[in-house]
Parts: C-alpha cells; structure tokens; sequence
C-alpha cells in the first residue's frame, strides 16, 4: 500500500508539504487540530509541527477522505472514523443526538490520520509457539501494532493452506480500494469489509467455509458472543482487543481464547510474548 | 447601388433581431437543463449514493451545458482533485455554462452544499434553486413569448426608419 499516495490524496497542499518532510522516517499517526500545529507521530516518536492546521484544513481531509461524499460516510462518521485507502481517519467533533441515537456529528475539530504499517517476519522466530492455529487473542494497549500483527498471523496462516476470512468492519486489516487488497494476506484469504462485525462473521460461516476468521478489535458483548458461537461451531478465531496484556482477558470475558499474544513497546521496539493456553 | 446597400442592411437587422430571439431561446433552455440536471442530482442524492456516481450518471442523461459540466465534475472527483467541492462546482460552471448573473449565483451557490453531511439539507437547497429557476423560466418563457415579434422586427423596423430620416 503507498500510504504516501493516499496521504498526498488526503491532504492540502500546505499540510502535505509539511508531512512530506517525515515521509522517509515511517510516519504512525498526524493529528490535526483545529487552531494547533500539527503533531507527527513516526516511529513512536512524537513531533511538533510548525504548521498550524485550520478549520479548512480539516474540512478538506474530511471532504478528500469521504471522495467529496460526506453523506456517505454517515454512518462511519457517527462511528467516530472514516477509511480512505487503509487510512484511518479518526475524528472528534460535537455530538448530535436524536433522542438516545447518535444522529450526527459536526463542528469536527480534530482529526487523527493513522497510517497502517506492514511488518513481515515479525513472529518467524516464534512460529513454533503460533503453530498449528489456535484461537488467539493479540491484546495490548492502543498504538501498540495489534492489526500488524494480526496481519501477519492471517498471512502465515494463510500461507500455510488454511482457509482463512477476515471480517474487516474498519477496512483497516486489508486496506481494500475498490476490489483490490493492498496488504498481501496470503494466498488463501477472503476479506469482507466494511461491514459490522456480528453481520460479517455469520455471513462468512455460512458462505465462505472459513477454517479461520480473522477480525480486530473485539470489543462489546454483542461481538464477544457471536465470536464465541464461531469459535463453539469449530472455526478457528484470530482477534485483537484493547487491555495491558493477557491477564486482562478474563476480566474482558475474552478467556475462551486459546492462545494470548501480548505486545508492549520498550524504548520504541515492540516486545511480543505469546502465552499458550495448556 | 444605393438600394442593393439598403437591402443589406434591413437583412443585417433582421439577422440581428432573430439572434436576439435565438439568445433568449438558448438562455431558457440552458436554465431548463441545469433545472433537470439539478433534479437528477436531487432524486439520486436521496438514494445516498456518492457524488462521483451521481455526477455521472447526471453527465449520461443531461443536455447541452448541463451535462458537459456534470462531465467536468465527474473526471474532476474521480481523480481526487485537489480543492474543495465549492471551488470545482464553481469552476465547473464557469467553464461551461453561459447564464446571466443572477441565474448564475443560484446554480453557484450550491457549491457549498453538495456533497456535505447531511442529505436532507442538500435536497431540499436544490429543491429550492430549482423551484427559483422555475420561476425564472415561467417569466422568462412569457417575456419571450410576448415579445418574441418585437425582439424579430424592432431592429429591422429602427433600420428603416433611420434610413428614410437619412434619405
């Protein structure tokens, strides 16, 4: 994926340049505030721009990202991001509700790019631990790398010959662009994006005759249980969720998992640990 | 010699007086096909769908103008390009289409909103400026027609009379 390409797509030309400047130094994130200079996250690192973003900037990401269809992108919006090319685009602004629903969300006031990284060969000294595919839970704080890592547990598996569906509901695993996936997968990979987890999951079972399903960020009773039944009717499942290592999986009624990869960062590198459930 | 110069320039002035009836016509069609290229546009953004679909099949069933500046919009956001919707909405109508100011600062004015947020508030804006262009057109159509022999023989009639005053 030329996340360069999508970022120059995505921002004026006075925020680009300003980016441009860090393109060579893997960019993570660029935080955009309203009335703020730009922050430039690269390598875990944080850097403060001179550059200072305005409402205009901010409108023509949100316009740009949305392809001049903001109206489209309604539902995400209420969903707090948009997607463009495997961009993330997170977004907080005031919230509108229409009696308990969230109908929309304007005056947008920051903005946070995040920039998907492929990272392959991160596990090859460890696929004595990862193999054969259980069910596994990657789980670490956020901005740790759980969806590259995910990532590339879908392409060993893949690689490997298993039948494997990946339920992208933020179409940030596969960065898919019309029907084309820019994150190589593996050659045995199905990606449906997009789509709310819960939907995508039993669509998958019931079409695509998964050995694996992959998804990330497994958060709400809702998505735990229709991933439980999953994993209950014999398919192998691959997530990630949010919490400080594996023994915050009980509390988060993720202990049905199998396996537990923990990521945490020291001094800007990323440590992996992977616990096998006996 | 003197004669053959007179007939000339009666049919210079009657050419003249069709050319005017001609621009009229031209300038009630051209607001009639931004009217319905609006409600195209109207009818499909109530089907949610992008902008970049909604233009192109705006540009496959317009006419004249209307559809050479769906065309343009439609080549101009499939390529992403880089300004706003309101600075290539306005540019657009301003390479192709030849309308007096005022009929020009309805369709303009739209610029702002297409392809904003809420659907709701993009249809019933161009559901305002179409009900405005057709009231334009209503009086347009009866200024036309009330004074569409006027327009034909006023230059022709000015002629003659200036040249038997010259005679």
């Amino acid at each position: 994926m030329d996340a360069i390409n999508s970022l120059k797509d995505i921002l004026n030309e006075r925020l680009f340049n300003c980016v441009q400047r860090f393109t060579d130094q893997n960019i993570n994130e660029i935080r955009i505030r309203n009335g703020l200079p730009l922050v430039i996250i690269c390598g875990g690192k944080t850097f403060t721009a001179e550059t200072v973003a305005g409402s205009s900037d901010i409108q023509y990401v949100i316009e740009h990202a949305a392809k001049f269809s903001i109206h489209s992108h309604k539902e995400q919006i209420c969903r707090g991001f948009i997607d463009y090319n495997g961009l993330r685009i997170g977004l907080c602004g005031t919230a509108v509700n229409d009696g308990d629903k969230l109908s929309s969300v304007i005056d947008i006031s920051s903005l946070n790019v995040r920039v998907p990284s492929e990272i392959r060969g991160i596990f090859d000294e460890e696929l004595d631990l990862l193999l054969p595919p259980r069910n596994t839970l990657i789980i670490s704080p956020p901005g740790c790398g759980k969806t590259t890592a995910l990532r590339e547990l879908i392409r060993l598996s893949s690689d490997l010959g298993y039948r494997t569906s990946v339920a992208d509901e933020r179409n940030e695993i596969a960065a898919k662009c019309g029907n084309v996936i820019n994150f190589y997968l593996g050659r045995n990979t199905d990606v449906i994006s997009n789509m709310p987890k819960t939907e995508a999951v039993s669509r998958l079972l019931r079409a695509m005759n998964p050995q694996i399903i992959a998804l990330d960020e497994l958060s709400g009773a809702s998505e735990i249980s229709t991933v439980k039944n999953a994993a209950l009717s014999g398919v192998i499942i691959f997530a990630t969720a949010h919490g400080k290592d594996s023994s915050d999986a009980a509390k988060l009624d993720l202990d049905f998992f199998e396996r537990y990869i923990s990521i945490s960062v020291h001094n800007g590198k990323r440590v992996y640990r992977i616990d096998n459930k006996p | 010699m003197k004669s053959c110069a007179y007939v000339l320039l009666i049919s210079a002035a009657f050419a003249a007086g069709f050319r005017a009836n001609r621009i009229k016509r031209s300038t009630i069609n051209e607001l009639r096909d931004f009217k319905d290229m609006l409600i195209f546009i109207e009818y499909e953004l109530g089907s949610n769908l992008p902008i970049e679909s909604i233009f192109a099949h705006a540009a496959a069933v317009s006419k004249g103008s209307a559809k050479a500046t769906a065309a343009e919009l439609y080549s101009k956001v499939s390529s992403n390009a880089r300004a706003s919707m309101n600075e290539l909405w306005k540019t657009a109508l301003l390479n192709n289409c030849d309308l007096p100011e005022r009929e020009m600062y309805i369709l303009r004015e739209l610029g702002t909103i297409i392809g904003q947020y809420e659907t709701e508030v993009q249809t019933s804006c161009i559901n305002a400026a179409v009900r405005r262009l057709e009231s334009i057109i209503t009086e347009k159509e009866a200024e036309y027609s009330d004074n569409r022999r006027l327009t034909v023989l006023l230059p022709p009639i000015l002629m003659l009379l200036f040249l038997i005053g010259f005679m």
